[in-house]
């Protein structure tokens, strides 16, 4: 390889990786209510997101263990319709917690733009997304649980 | 930010190591039971618009179906007309098939008499096992505003039903239809979801009124990040002149 694209690829991959970050800017990750998580969030995410190939696929950054869907264990351990279990609660917690990252308010985190506008890939050829629009119950349940909470900014 | 990353990834990983991926959903029933419950929580994936999914987002891995649909009007409805509709497909031995399927109009609503035929004029194509003694394979489940249409997976190799639209400008028909593998896991299952827009006799068309695909949920983003592995791989190892 040529050194001008050796130069090109390593700066590709280090921009990649630094994730073009501003590094004035501040990242804040709430912490949000496990109780209302388990209550009103879950059931949600497991209602429309939650499907072995969307976010029911360990493979994904963002995804979900449940009954009915797929589960953190094999099934001779963990009955396919048994009830979630603490460690699925607590993975699928975390992963909606990141998902909740945002640097200007919480309406820009990933969690709330992505089901609606934001370049979600589950979309149709027909364009429509998760929620058609923002007032879907399911959605708004989503928004209630991300405004209730404190953010915690954390370093980049 | 990336220790909760980190974290995450990790607990991620530590529990992908013995997941389980979902079983289809054997028992009609199971679809408007509490997702919380594992159930389908009121989605019956018929692939219309107050449903949003087809049954791609779980099944996959196998050969997309091949299905006729005969006795739709596509040049038009006439209200207050009965039309008989069939949906059929091949059915190769070794595999099943199983559908949901719906027609809304556009404030979310049954636009008009949707109903199966009286179970004593089903033939054998749509019974289980394909045989005339074989239990009749089609079913329906009313759900609030909603009237779902479904074959079990036993085997059978059409639905036929009858549908009266009332004097509504347009409606939406959609299905969404599996191959099974008999397997009762969500792998090794083709979908192909039908969509068509119906407009009532005089109203205009439209382009984009029909579709029928093989649906698989969309993965570009994946597709250009396995592209630029690629691409920085195919430079890494390039020998050096």
């Amino acid at each position: 390889m040529s050194f001008p694209l050796k130069l090109g690829f390593w700066a590709a991959s280090l921009l990649v990786v630094s994730g073009c970050a501003d590094p004035t800017t501040e990242l804040h990750v709430p912490t949000p209510d496990v109780q209302s998580f388990e209550l009103n969030v879950y059931p949600v995410l497991l209602r429309d997101c939650g499907f072995p190939e969307c976010h029911g696929n360990p493979e994904r950054f963002f995804h979900i263990y449940g009954p009915g869907r797929t589960r953190a264990k094999p099934k001779a351990e963990l009955p396919l319709y048994a009830p979630a279990t603490g460690e699925e609660l607590t993975a699928t917690y975390k992963r909606a917690r990141s998902m909740l990252a945002y640097e200007g308010t919480v309406e820009e985190s990933l969690l709330l733009t992505k089901p609606l506008a934001g370049g979600h890939e589950g979309h149709d050829e027909w364009g429509n997304n998760v929620y058609l629009e923002a007032s879907d119950p399911s959605y708004q349940a989503l928004v209630t649980w991300a405004r209730s909470i404190q953010p915690v900014a954390a370093s980049r | 930010m990336t220790r909760v990353l980190t974290q995450a990834i990790a607990c991620g990983f530590a529990l992908f190591a013995g997941a389980t991926v979902a079983q289809a959903f054997s028992d009609p029933d199971q679809f408007q039971v509490a997702a919380a419950a594992g159930g389908g929580g009121g989605r019956y994936f018929t692939a219309s618009l107050v449903d949003g999914y087809g049954c791609n987002v779980c099944h996959r891995g196998g050969e997309a179906p091949k299905v006729n649909v005969i006795g739709l009007p596509t040049g038009g409805y006439q209200p207050g007309q009965t039309y008989e509709i069939e949906l059929s497909w091949d059915l190769p031995p070794s595999l099943s098939h199983a559908l949901q399927l719906e027609v809304l109009g556009r404030d979310g609503r049954v636009p008009g008499q949707v109903v199966l035929l009286d179970p004593a004029t089903v033939d054998a194509r749509g019974r289980c096992g394909g045989t005339a003694t074989g239990k009749v394979a089609a079913y329906e489940r009313v759900t609030g505003t909603r009237k779902v249409l479904g074959v079990e997976d036993c085997s059978a190799q059409s639905l036929r039903f009858r549908f009266t639209p009332s004097d509504v400008p347009d409606l939406a028909f959609s299905a969404s239809v599996i191959t099974s593998d008999k397997s009762a896991s969500v792998e090794n299952d083709g979908v192909t979801t039908v969509r068509k827009v119906l407009r009532r006799v005089g109203e205009p068309a439209q382009t984009g009124d029909c579709s029928l695909s093989a649906g698989r949920p969309s993965g570009t983003g994946s597709l250009w990040l396995l592209t630029g592995l690629l691409v920085a791989l195919a430079a890494l190892r390039r020998p050096e002149k």
